[in-house]
């Protein structure tokens, strides 16, 4: 990443990135495939797709909640954010409409579903509580990756106003961060309270705990894709920009299909995940007398509750505020 | 003009050595201050969306002299994306810091905790709102990392075996 970064200055003589755009436009393609693939390599590691992906389950176990709630929430949205604003944004229309800059396109599709099916299928096995979530951010990170590849592969003229597609994805790093954050918020309310974090340990907490019930309902749900949630209506503006694209490029037939797919083990693992954790008989192993959250923590779910419910039902803030963003 | 975007960076930064002797007397208090200064921050933000909106280029642009031997410019921006992506960040760094005062409350080094999520959430916002690279870079890898005495996910997880494992180190937070 930061040899890109230092290429970038060394071939333009600028460290802004909207400067160094056009600069970029002038130079020999051999060098922007370089700066670009390095970049996009540096910025996929923050993001944890699949296969750079493994430093994100370990940091999840050892982080507090609190901080899971921000890595997952918005580390890794900076790294899908840096892939659009510098390796999309600024070094690809430089290679825009070759066959490397189609290629590339179809690389990031590639590594987007491959990592939505790996992080939704290791989240529908594993069973402890915080992992299961740091594989489903994965999986989401796979739904932006697939999201950032439908970016448009012509050479860009004038300016190029932003599609159903990049809005989407936008959108669904906004709504993922509020859903994800609550999900890890609800999970640490629950180890907090329960003591335990093996969901085949725990059952019938719905009864003991049903702010938290109600909160990880919510926040599930939106990471399953389920309507009013927030995550919905991004997925949805994700496969209609797919569709749109489709129309022009027959290699995405197969991968949108795939994720398509993969929507439905994401709510597969979310339900599974609620059914382990509050439905069912209580299990022996957790002999403390359990008790709901306490008020902060009651305080900071119900926020992102309202948040998850809100933006699943008006997205228009954000839409039209996304909307606005031209690239040159 | 407000130098919004400057406030942004600016406030977080002063706000640190209060968080931290607040965070010594009173851990609740010093999250509430860290809550307070994530707030402040969203609405700098929200001044600028609208500019966004409504001129015709859609940005929001501040200048500052920084390096002028690389002629690198302190430059912060904000755009549709760039804007609603910091404006999320900053409600995540309030739910962490309300949600910190129940669940951190057992730990000690809490001063030394809060002060360094405030440090970490100009990291977090600064990505989003520069276009120097140079900048880009400083805030897109904070590596923060706190200790406090005793390990706070074997603490809340003494029954499990299978996963007792991954929770034997000492509270962290760390990234690369």
């Amino acid at each position: 990443m930061l040899l890109g970064i230092g290429a970038i200055y060394m071939v333009t003589g600028t460290t802004d990135m909207f400067q160094a755009q056009a600069t970029l436009l002038t130079i020999s393609p051999d060098i922007v495939r370089w700066i670009l693939l390095s970049l996009t390599a540096g910025f996929a590691v923050k993001m944890a797709v699949v296969p750079v992906h493994m430093w994100l389950p370990d940091a999840h176990s050892e982080a507090p909640s609190p901080m899971s709630a921000l890595l997952s929430g918005v580390i890794i949205s900076a790294g899908a954010y840096a892939i659009l604003r510098l390796s999309l944004g600024t070094v690809f229309p430089a290679v825009a409409g070759t066959t490397f800059g189609i290629d590339f396109l179809h690389g990031l599709t590639i590594f987007g579903v491959i990592s939505a099916f790996f992080g939704s299928l290791i989240a529908l096995v594993e069973t402890d509580i915080k992992r299961i979530i740091a594989y489903s951010s994965i999986a989401h990170m796979g739904y932006v990756m697939f999201g950032l590849s439908l970016f448009p592969s012509s050479p860009i003229v004038g300016t190029l106003t932003i599609t159903a597609a990049i809005t989407g994805t936008v959108l669904h790093l906004v709504n993922h961060a509020v859903s994800k954050g609550l999900l890890f918020l609800s999970a640490g309310a629950i180890m907090h309270q329960t003591d335990v974090r093996d969901i085949r340990e725990m059952g019938g907490l719905a009864g003991e705990m049903p702010f938290t019930a109600v909160a990880s309902t919510t926040a599930a749900l939106s990471i399953g894709g389920t309507p009013p949630f927030a995550c919905f209506i991004s997925e949805v503006l994700i496969f209609v920009g797919a569709f749109e694209v489709i129309t022009t490029d027959n290699f995405l037939l197969l991968p949108t299909a795939l994720m398509l797919v993969a929507t439905v083990i994401s709510l597969a693992y979310s339900l599974r995940y609620l059914s382990h954790i509050f439905f069912g008989q209580a299990k022996s192993e957790v002999k403390k007398k359990i008790v709901d959250a306490p008020n902060y923590m009651k305080a900071a779910m119900a926020i992102l509750v309202i948040l998850v419910i809100v933006l699943g039902i008006w997205p228009t803030f954000f839409v039209h505020l996304i909307q606005t963003v031209q690239f040159i | 003009m407000f130098p919004s975007l400057l406030l942004v960076f600016v406030l977080p930064a002063l706000g640190v050595p209060f968080v931290y002797f607040t965070g010594k007397k009173s851990p609740r208090a010093a999250a509430i201050l860290v809550a307070l200064i994530a707030l402040v921050n969203m609405i700098l933000l929200f001044t600028t969306v609208p500019t966004i909106l409504n001129s015709s280029t859609h940005e929001y642009i501040e200048r500052y002299e920084w390096i002028p031997i690389l002629q690198s410019e302190f430059t912060l921006f904000a755009d549709g994306i760039s804007a609603s992506l910091a404006i999320i960040t900053t409600v995540l760094i309030i739910v962490a810091a309300l949600f910190s005062v129940d669940y951190m409350k057992e730990k000690k080094n809490l001063a030394v905790y809060y002060s360094l999520l405030t440090l970490l959430s100009i990291g977090l916002v600064g990505v989003f709102i520069t276009s120097n690279l140079l900048l880009f870079y400083f805030c897109l890898f904070p590596r923060t990392s706190s200790s406090a005495d005793g390990d706070t996910e074997t603490r809340t997880a003494p029954r499990s075996n299978s996963s007792s494992s991954r929770m034997q180190a000492p509270f962290s937070c760390s990234w690369a």
